[in-house]
């Protein structure tokens, strides 16, 4: 009897363990700078590095600068150009934070929950604290996570030249999901 | 007096002139510039399967160069098209769409491909082992501080030799 509920404890520990931190390559972000009047600079890099630890509510993501794949050959060199990106010298764009209503989130019981994230962001080479909210939707033993992050360009010393003015959003928005 | 005259409906006539060309040139150039400013935003990315591959390189070779020599090989690497061999060691799902993956076991470093629409039927026939090609724009490498490894991307790929 003893025996057993020591077995059935330690399993349940390292199953414990095993769950906390996750981790996917596959995760997905969307890069929308779109206005009314440009409907051309958006793209998608989906092949993101994005870890999640249910135990300690920590979640990050890094990603490659130059693997936002645009439709438009031009876009893609200005996105990674000088005046916006830069990625040969700052080829990773990456975000570490900590969810922090981690009480209101079960990680073990299916749902939708809403969680609150610090963390900081940094792009070209700049940190800076953001705070957002991000859907955790637990279906068993998948967790799909989405988030938004809206970035104002000028925090991130992300000049527009003139002549691009109105066509490129000044606060574009990153949309962040991943499965787990 | 008249040839001054004569003189003078020779310059006006001769600006009259000169003004209709200068409207056919300035009406030519804007026309001209509309045209190219409407190819440069409808150009596309050609179709992987119409580009030649700049390199041919097995997926060993490739996650090693990054690892011997990052900034070397992301100059050597980034944004060329790169025919890849190698065996398939994760198939994962981004949104709707599939991931290949072809890690190094040791030092869990990897290449990770995400494909051009045309692939998505074909890509369900690829199964974990298999020995593939892959062509792409490669992306170069970053270090993962989250996984301790290189993650080395590709965008706009195609399966090639895959139609047998």
């Amino acid at each position: 009897m003893k025996k057993t509920l020591i077995i059935s404890a330690l399993s349940l520990c390292s199953m414990f363990v095993f769950a906390q931190k996750k981790v996917t390559t596959s995760a997905v972000i969307n890069f929308d700078a779109t206005t009314s009047i440009d409907s051309l600079p958006k793209a998608s890099n989906k092949s993101v590095v994005a870890s999640l630890n249910s135990q300690s509510g920590e979640v990050a993501f890094e990603a490659s600068v130059k693997n936002f794949s645009f439709s438009n050959p031009l876009m893609q060199d200005h996105f990674n150009g000088e005046y916006w990106m830069s990625s040969d010298k700052f080829p990773k764009a990456s975000f570490t934070g900590k969810i922090m209503n981690l009480e209101r989130v079960d990680f073990t019981k299916p749902g939708k929950y809403e969680a609150q994230i610090e963390g900081e962001l940094s792009i070209k080479g700049v940190s800076k604290s953001v705070k957002t909210t991000a859907t955790i939707n637990v279906q068993g033993k998948k967790i799909l996570t989405t988030t938004k992050f809206n970035i104002a360009l000028a925090d991130y010393g992300i000049e527009i030249p003139k002549i691009a003015d109105g066509k490129v959003a000044q606060t574009p928005v990153l949309m962040v999901s991943a499965k787990f | 007096m008249f040839s001054n005259i004569v003189y003078i409906i020779q310059i006006l006539s001769y600006i009259h002139n000169m003004k209709k060309k200068i409207f056919i040139i300035l009406g030519l150039f804007i026309i001209v510039a509309a045209a190219v400013i409407y190819y440069l935003f409808s150009m596309k990315f050609k179709d992987m399967n119409d580009v030649q591959a700049d390199y041919e390189i097995s997926a060993n070779d490739l996650i090693k160069s990054f690892q011997l020599n990052d900034s070397a090989a992301n100059v050597k690497y980034s944004e060329k098209v790169i025919a890849v061999n190698g065996q398939v060691t994760d198939i994962e799902t981004a949104d709707t769409t599939i991931n290949i993956k072809m890690t190094d076991e040791q030092s869990g470093s990897y290449l990770v491909f995400s494909f051009q629409k045309s692939e998505e039927a074909l890509l369900k026939a690829v199964k974990l082992g298999d020995m593939i090609s892959i062509k792409g724009s490669c992306s170069g490498a970053i270090f993962s501080e989250i996984l301790s490894a290189y993650a080395i991307s590709f965008k706009r790929c195609i399966l090639i030799n895959q139609k047998k």
